[in-house]
């Protein structure tokens, strides 16, 4: 074990409370409700049972469609992420508190305000996990509406969170400083009211992926939230990329934490592995899901068609998959998808709900404890991240295994610690000080 | 039995008068210490308040001259450790996302169990310059807007709409999710909102009367205005008091006050007496209003004063009656639970 870049190094775990996607399984008689307040409860205690970093909330701004109607498959409906964590800061003690957060639709004078408030309230854990938006689509619900273009989006949210900054910064013990700001951007005089965290700053999580998200989060992020959570090849890959930037950005290489996100099946017994990473993804890919999701690729509606059938024998009839179903293939040629599909299903003799399940399947981690506890430990030896953000697909309950055994496990190996050391977040995550207080 | 009547207290600060942060039993920097905002609210509860209510500004304020949290998130803080209050946070509607606010009051409520009211204000022209938005000629006019949208989105999904259909794969019933489709001469607005319909349908609306237009839709109108009868299902009256403790008169103690910080003209009545005078007075009140909103001049000392002289005196003429667990804020007051605009009766 000679060879791992850091032999010593713990796992950092977060819980990722999505909200909307099928990740999240509603139709077993344990999924509980999505929105009542002992769900959030029950979920986050057992985090802070576990000694997780951080509780992660999404955020909904518009309901997703296909094909202009509202898509009614998934689990759909969510709170406030800010106010719901400000709930749970008054009954947990330890566990950060990350709330995504738009940078396209707030307004940083309000946001930055909103989330030093959770900062204070929740003595030091509040984070912002800064996403941007590209679409007039959203904007539909909002006085700004209207959208940025991709190079756009970023300059802003950029801009947003070094003003944030400063409202932060605003705070010297005694009285505020005003900012101003006239960039181009954002043309205005800000009062602060709100002073400064035991923590110093909120933490800043950012989760784009393309080269200019990654620069960005190289830059301005204390911790990226990837989608490289499956692959240790691939993993590793994207932390020696975001480390180049990291260092050519002027900062210590482990500056900036990595935790993809991701999904831990834990199994028994070694025998039932494959069987319980199956079932989870069968109750995730319905019948309804599959031929909604080959429906998005193909632009029509087929949920007329037979999922134990063929894919459709026709070409897809739109030119490009719009993002109002959810980002993750927004933008991308539906024919060379298509074209790529009906080959793995003719090699394998796929029916499309088999593809679909074949397509999906290759997500996250399926193990025994004592299994996951190498892997995961391994990974974050290595190098390939420093943790990684679970997505439970049961809540509440969907912690239970993780944290009754693989957190033992983990701790068993030295590769977890043993309690919280620190009150903040930024403590948890070893972070340096905010990058503007150095 | 007396109508009921209801007592709101206000939380913000150190108290109505700008110095009263001086006489705080607590240094500046704990000023904003989680742990004294519950003992707060668990201390309301226990007397058997109707509520609390957070004021806010993005403007730095005279009376809190520490500085102050958000709203929202002090009251939805509060949400986790109490079960009978009431918690009606300032929300302005002036330069804030009709949409961002309606999420928020909605995520209140559901988190507090039905026990979330929104004071809808109106932001003054200063504030325009921290957002980049163009002054507002007509706050009250659009503040109306708002809260028309926010009630729309309040109704954007019907409280049935989660179905959890195993049969056909369906979790929700989009035919019970709703476009809203409003336009301001402001703002558009598409909807749904993205967070479900919440147990009080629609959280308790409070509007200042100096912000109210003809067609403002608010269930509550806070007044400082005795004399003048407005028209809203219920109205509350807005008083500072400030009374008479062991260690001085309630006109020595503000006269203290005074001299240290000029304390601001305000809307509200303005009260000086003893605690037995002051139950006199909300009673004589209670016959004209369905509850108060009280600020204290000095919280920490004040509101000792007000438990131990003013409350017993309520309690007695049954004018303070703590709401019961498991009632909605509307219960309480004794509002019907709003029917949805979208639902279809012959469904």
């Amino acid at each position: 074990m000679s060879d791992l870049r850091f032999p010593d190094a713990h796992v950092h775990f977060g819980v990722f409370f999505q909200g909307v996607n099928h990740s999240t399984i509603w139709s077993e008689p344990g999924s509980g409700s999505q929105l009542h307040h002992s769900t959030f409860t029950e979920l986050i205690r057992t985090a802070e049972r576990g000694l997780f970093d951080a509780f992660f909330l999404g955020e909904g701004l518009r309901l997703r469609e296909q094909r202009g109607r509202i898509h009614d498959l998934d689990i759909v409906g969510r709170p406030d992420a800010l106010t719901e964590l400000a709930t749970l800061a008054s009954i947990t003690d330890r566990i950060g508190l990350v709330a995504t957060q738009n940078t396209t639709y707030n307004d940083p004078a309000d946001l930055a305000r909103r989330l030093a408030s959770l900062d204070v309230l929740s003595g030091g854990r509040a984070a912002w996990n800064v996403v941007t938006t590209d679409n007039a689509w959203t904007g539909a619900n909002f006085r700004r509406g209207g959208y940025l273009d991709h190079a756009d989006r970023y300059e802003r949210a950029e801009r947003f969170v070094t003003l944030a900054r400063r409202i932060w910064d605003s705070w010297d013990g005694r009285g505020f400083t005003p900012v101003a700001s006239q960039d181009g951007f954002f043309d205005v005089e800000i009062s602060p009211t709100v002073p400064r965290s035991p923590q110093g700053h909120p933490v800043i999580f950012q989760a784009g992926d393309s080269p200019m998200g990654r620069d960005f989060a190289a830059r301005s992020a204390d911790v990226i939230f990837s989608r490289h959570g499956t692959h240790h090849a691939d993993a590793l890959e994207f932390a020696d990329d975001l480390r180049r930037r990291v260092v050519a950005a002027g900062r210590p290489e482990d500056d900036v934490l990595i935790l993809p996100g991701t999904q831990i099946v834990v199994a028994d017994v070694e025998s039932e592995v494959e069987e319980k990473a199956r079932w989870v993804l069968e109750q995730q890919v319905t019948p309804a899901t599959a031929l909604s999701l080959v429906g998005q690729v193909w632009g029509e509606d087929l949920s007329g068609y037979d999922p134990d059938g063929p894919l459709p024998a026709h070409d897809p009839v739109i030119e490009d998959i719009d993002g109002t179903r959810g980002a993750a293939r927004q933008g991308h040629d539906p024919r060379a998808i298509a074209q790529q599909w009906r080959a793995i299903a003719e090699e394998h003799k796929f029916s499309l709900r088999e593809l679909v399940l074949h397509n999906s399947g290759e997500r996250g981690f399926a193990g025994t404890a004592s299994q996951l506890a190498d892997e995961l430990s391994h990974w974050v030896r290595s190098g390939a991240s420093s943790g990684f953000n679970i997505t439970p697909y049961l809540v509440p309950s969907g912690l239970d295994d993780i944290v009754d055994r693989l957190v033992p496990a983990l701790q068993d190996r030295g590769a977890y610690p043993s309690e919280y050391v620190g009150t903040t977040l930024r403590e948890h995550l070893g972070l340096r000080a905010p990058l503007t207080r150095r | 039995m007396p109508r009921p009547f209801h007592v709101l207290l206000e939380a913000d600060a150190g108290g109505w008068h700008p110095a009263a942060w001086r006489r705080s039993r607590t240094t500046p920097d704990a000023a904003f210490s989680p742990a004294r905002l519950k003992e707060f609210a668990v201390t309301a509860q226990a007397q058997g308040l109707t509520g609390l209510t957070f004021e806010d500004s993005t403007l730095p304020q005279d009376r809190s001259p520490l500085g102050h949290l958000d709203a929202v998130q002090r009251a939805a803080f509060l949400a986790g450790v109490t079960d009978t209050l009431g918690l009606l946070p300032v929300a302005a509607t002036t330069y804030s996302e009709p949409f961002h606010v309606a999420a928020q009051i909605a995520s209140l409520d559901h988190s507090s169990a039905g026990r979330a009211g929104w004071i809808a204000t109106t932001s003054p022209a200063a504030a325009a310059r921290s957002v980049n938005l163009p002054v507002e000629t007509d706050p009250a006019t659009e503040l109306a807007d708002v809260v028309r949208t926010v009630r729309a989105l309040w109704d954007s999904w019907e409280d049935d709409a989660v179905i959890r259909d195993v049969a056909t794969g369906r979790y929700v019933d989009r035919d019970r999710l709703h476009y809203v489709d409003i336009e301001t001469d402001n703002f558009s607005v598409k909807g749904p909102l993205t967070v479900p319909r919440s147990p009080q349908g629609q959280s308790l609306v409070v509007v200042h009367e100096r912000d109210l237009r003809p067609g403002t839709l608010t269930d509550v109108v806070l007044t400082g205005d005795v004399k003048t009868p407005i028209e809203a299902p219920l109205r509350f009256l807005d008083v500072e008091f400030a009374l008479d403790t062991d260690a001085a008169p309630a006109t020595e103690r503000v006269a203290t006050l005074d001299a240290d910080a000029h304390a601001p003209a305000s809307d509200a009545v303005r009260w000086t007496g003893s605690g037995a005078a002051f139950a006199q007075f909300l009673t004589e009140v209670a016959a004209r209003f369905d509850g108060v909103r009280l600020h204290a001049a000095v919280l920490d000392e004040d509101l000792r004063t007000l438990l131990r002289t003013t409350f017993p005196a309520l309690r007695i003429a049954r004018l303070l009656q703590p709401p019961q667990s498991g009632r909605t804020l509307r219960q309480t007051l004794g509002l019907e639970r709003p029917v949805n605009r979208f639902a279809e009766v012959a469904r």
